[in-house]
């Protein structure tokens, strides 16, 4: 089993790159043959401090089999540590550290794909997407199905394990087959978002359009339009935020 | 659509409290150990007959600002530091009639100056307090917990009350806020108070302030009339008809209309809120008043 990974990603509009606070793992796509892969996206609350570290280290975490999803608590506790380790380095003022003491919290999507069967699984804790599609056709939206589900409150891991203790309801996970040459869209909201609400337009192929996107500077062109472009009612058919697109390719 | 403007570092909003430090603000709120003077204290004009044990008002207003400076900047702490998306001002008034106090209540470095970005007061308090609050032992128990408590402010009373000097002050501060970010969030403007006005009708410099605009709607001026007597606090009314006095009447009618964001906030609270309903609190306690704090000042969109 092949994959190829393009990813591209944008902080949002105002903020430098420094500020960006999705993160997505692999980096690089896996130059050969491989039995199964783990690809993730994270997406660190805005209102919260250091969450770009705490993303990170959720999906490199999921990526390299540390977090289970099936034992998600347990296998969150490495993970925190590091992130305490990561943000006490130095004397802080008084409101980091009370920062630090409320802790990060982030959204992540992960995708496990299996040459076995052709098998896929995703797992979710909040409003991170994946998309299977073949063609142009959508085969399967998951966690979230329409542009109207995703709200303010998205259930979130915390880089403070007590604040996790309702977290363990939210997983979702979802099961499915590919075939070569599928390829898995996974976003971070706010394009996600975007993905549903433009799918739900009349005679549009939101796929299709993804694909028309191959470099850094479209990619980009592509997000300013779409932040700047309002719905019938008035709101931006893409909310000013971060945004992550990861375009994986099985074969 | 009005106060929709997405608040970011280029385009900050800002928050102005006016703060009643007249003498009445000395009386205590939920008094315990009351107890009859043998003869009947003149303090500032005011007769006191018992002597009681609590916080006054003006201890209340202290501490609810103080925490209310210290969640905003935590809000607006990232990685990097703390993001200027608001500047604050906190003006005090009261005095004699004769020479009535409207100024800056900052203590500390930034004493004297009225509008601060959030940055300069998370780096400035006064002085960092330790108080202790109770937090879950995780074995069913509570212990205490020493917490930072940042002081900015301290708690004054004395004299009368001149809102309507206040309200000029405001306006004066607000004018020159909205010429600079004539696109950004609209200020909200925050007057506390227990009592009536000392130096006329308010109701007129109350419209100046409402009548300074960005594009993006008009600048938004709250009122909380603090209570002395154990009565039920009236919150975002729509209606000025349940009212007791003329007294309450004008402060509602002197309040902007909530915007849409804070009447959905108000009703994830539990609070009944109407489109009508106006940023007026009457008869409000200490916990109406943290809560009236709290909905009143949440960002709708945070960059």
């Amino acid at each position: 089993m092949k994959v190829s990974i393009e990813a591209f990603w944008l902080p949002k509009a105002g903020n430098s790159p420094e500020e960006y606070e999705d993160a997505y793992y692999p980096t690089g796509a896996p130059s050969s043959d491989v039995d199964s892969l783990r690809i993730a996206v994270a997406d660190g609350a805005t209102e919260t401090s250091f969450s770009a570290a705490w993303a990170n280290l959720l999906v490199r975490g999921y990526c390299r089999h540390v977090i289970d999803p099936d034992t998600l608590k347990t296998s969150l506790t490495t993970r925190q540590s590091i992130w305490k380790r990561h943000v006490q380095k130095e004397p802080l003022p008084w409101y980091a550290e009370q920062k630090i003491a409320d802790g990060a919290f982030a959204a992540i999507i992960g995708l496990e794909l299996h040459r076995e069967k052709c098998r896929w699984i995703a797992f979710a804790v909040g409003d991170c997407c994946v998309f299977h599609t073949r063609g142009d056709n959508i085969l399967a939206r998951f966690p979230l199905e329409s542009a109207e589900q995703f709200d303010n409150r998205p259930a979130l891991i915390s880089s403070v394990a007590d604040n996790n203790n309702g977290v363990l309801d939210t997983i979702k996970t979802a099961r499915g087959v590919w075939e070569p040459g599928d390829t898995f869209y996974m976003m971070s909201d706010a394009l996600a978002a975007w993905f549903l609400r433009y799918a739900a337009l009349k005679d549009t192929n939101v796929v299709g359009y993804l694909k028309t996107l191959s470099t850094r500077a479209e990619f980009a062109e592509f997000v300013s339009l779409q932040r700047g472009d309002t719905t019938t009612d008035g709101q931006p058919m893409m909310r000013n935020d971060d945004v992550t697109l990861l375009a994986c390719v099985v074969t | 659509m009005a106060y929709t403007a997405e608040i970011s570092r280029i385009n900050p909003s800002a928050f102005l409290f006016l703060i009643d430090q007249s003498g009445s603000m000395q009386d205590v709120l939920d008094p315990s150990n009351v107890q009859a003077l043998d003869q009947p204290v003149s303090v500032d004009g005011r007769n006191y007959t018992h002597s009681a044990s609590g916080r006054t008002k003006a201890q209340g207003v202290a501490d609810a600002i103080n925490r209310l400076l210290q969640n905003l900047v935590i809000k607006c702490a990232k990685s990097e530091g703390v993001r200027n998306y608001y500047h604050v001002g906190v003006i005090g008034y009261g005095g004699d009639n004769s020479a009535s106090r409207v100024s800056p209540a900052f203590v500390g470095t930034l004493a004297g100056r009225d509008l601060v970005p959030i940055s300069e007061i998370a780096n400035n308090p006064a002085r960092v307090d330790e108080r202790s609050k109770k937090v879950d032992d995780g074995a069913g128990g509570l212990v205490d917990q020493k917490v930072k408590f940042p002081i900015w402010f301290d708690a004054v009373a004395g004299g009368g009350t001149p809102m309507c000097a206040a309200l000029n002050k405001a306006q004066s501060v607000l004018s020159g806020w909205v010429a600079q970010y004539p696109t950004g969030f609209p200020p909200i403007c925050i007057n506390i108070s227990d009592g009536e006005s000392t130096d006329g009708d308010p109701t007129q410099v109350a419209e100046g302030v409402k009548a300074l605009s960005t594009a993006d709607g008009s600048v938004l001026l709250f009122n909380i009339h603090l209570s002395s007597q154990a009565g039920i606090p009236v919150e975002f009314a729509d209606s000025n008809a349940g009212l007791p006095d003329q007294s309450a009447k004008l402060l509602f009618n002197m309040s902007s209309l909530l915007p849409a964001h804070m009447q959905s906030i108000a009703r994830q609270e539990n609070i009944k809120v109407s489109e009508l309903s106006r940023g007026f609190a009457f008869n409000a306690d200490l916990v109406s008043l943290i809560r009236f704090l709290d909905i009143g000042t949440r960002p709708s969109n945070l960059r």
